[in-house]
């Protein structure tokens, strides 16, 4: 009887032991979203989002427009964003993104625990992260909304940006489309 | 037959008798963003759900909307003391806002059902009047409130309120039902005109494009308007738009004061 019980004892250790992580196979495997930021991004489209508008539930023509070409002469696809690990620089041209964020090179950083909080951002919990850019002393604060397409064979880059008028309070929403070079 | 008839008559009397509160607002009319606001309720005649007189009585409101509860409910059998209406007289009673509850303070309906950041998204606010306890109760019935409507003017801005440093995109609707001149509708090349108010000889002049709908162009107004940008004085622009081939047939003249901008 003694017997039976030690070698039921060891079997059941034994199954449990079977039970350690399989590291081999490549589904669940972890996203590098810093990887996925690295290359060089020039912007294809952009709206503009009344956020008084869209508060009050306005029609989406009153609410959102696409300005990637609304200011003769100054067109938003001239703006280049070159992403390496840390740091980062812009190419603003003629385009209207002077208003938004220097021209020349800096840093950036995550600006949620993204990198720590990876369950979540396999998930795709990220609603509230997105990453503040440093250029000579200016630093810009670009949400990301979503990551979807920034995988695939012609990667995409949502960013947004809140302008806030001198009370703090949000007056409009640029959301930005970014495509890989 | 005698008994089915009495008892019919005074079915129909007590049907009667049971009467809603009437609900008025001062203002008249406002959304649900509107701030010190007064909702008034004319109990005169109204019942509760069983017929009880709600005259005279201690009365506080239950209230809940399409986007969540009034956030002064407390519980059903533990009602929140700021959800006690101000009687104003038997009759009339009175929920005034700014609501305060501790350290809360609730100034429009979007707030008090914790609505703020989408005030849109109440389509509804249902109540009832009870006492505290409570032993009785009315009905559900409705506050009405304006809901909010986007104006389709024939010259405006999108945005509505933008800040010097936003793209601002102005537009002249051409098919608006009641345009201020209807010469601009034969108008085949349409020209924007832009002044700041402080200086009128700063005025530029754009050619719009066609969108199919609307007639429009835009700047950023610390781009055009750079030397009043830097020397801080840049706030409103009036703006109007005429006609290419003859500048003296013009729209109808609006303006937009901007907003200084802390990023």
């Amino acid at each position: 009887m003694k017997t039976l019980k030690y070698s039921l004892l060891l079997s059941i250790a034994f199954i449990f032991m079977q039970c350690s992580p399989d590291n081999e196979g490549t589904h669940g495997d972890i996203v590098d979203r810093n990887e996925q930021l690295t290359g060089t991004w020039s912007i294809e489209n952009v709206s503009q989002i009344d956020l008084d508008a869209e508060k009050k539930g306005f029609p989406d023509f009153a609410t959102r427009v696409d300005i990637t070409n609304a200011i003769s002469g100054m067109p938003f696809t001239d703006f280049t964003l070159q992403i390496n690990n840390g740091t980062l620089s812009t190419t603003i041209g003629n385009s209207p993104m002077s208003y938004v964020i220097s021209e020349g090179s800096g840093t950036w950083k995550w600006i949620s625990d993204d990198t720590v909080n990876l369950v979540n951002q396999q998930l795709g919990i990220n609603a509230s992260s997105g990453i503040e850019t440093e250029i000579n002393g200016n630093s810009v604060l670009f949400l990301i909304r979503t990551y979807a397409g920034i995988t695939g064979d012609n990667p995409k880059l949502s960013l947004n940006y809140e302008r806030l008028d001198a009370s703090g309070s949000a007056v409009t929403r640029y959301e930005y489309i970014l495509a890989k070079q | 037959m005698k008994k089915l008839l009495l008892t019919i008559l005074f079915l129909s009397a007590l049907l009667v008798q049971a009467q809603n509160p009437v609900v008025t607002g001062n203002p008249a009319s406002y959304t649900v963003i509107d701030e010190n606001i007064e909702i008034l309720f004319n109990v005169a005649g109204a019942t509760d759900r069983d017929g009880g007189s709600l005259e005279g009585k201690d009365l506080y409101i239950w209230s809940f909307s399409s986007a969540g509860d009034s956030k002064t409910n407390g519980d059903w059998t533990n009602i929140n003391p700021a959800a006690r209406l101000e009687k104003l007289s038997d009759t009339e009673y009175r929920l005034k806002f700014p609501i305060t509850d501790g350290a809360n303070t609730y100034r429009t309906l979007a707030e008090l059902y914790g609505a703020e950041a989408a005030p849109g998204s109440i389509t509804s606010i249902g109540y009832l009047l009870r006492d505290q306890a409570p032993t009785f109760q009315t009905n559900d019935l409705t506050i009405p409130f304006a809901p909010f409507k986007f104006i389709e003017n024939e010259v405006r801005t999108f945005p509505s309120q933008a800040t010097t440093k936003d793209v601002v995109l102005f537009r002249f609707n051409k098919n608006f039902s009641g345009i201020s001149n209807p010469a601009m509708i034969g108008a085949q090349n349409i020209t924007l005109h832009v002044a700041p108010d402080v200086d009128a000889l700063l005025a530029i002049e754009i050619e719009t494009n066609f969108n199919g709908q609307y007639y429009e162009a835009a700047i950023i107004p610390a781009e055009t308007f750079q030397g009043l940008f830097n020397a801080g004085t840049l706030s409103t622009l009036e703006y109007y738009f005429f006609d290419t081939d003859n500048p003296t047939i013009q729209s109808a003249q609006e303006e937009i004061i901007l907003r200084p901008a802390a990023n």
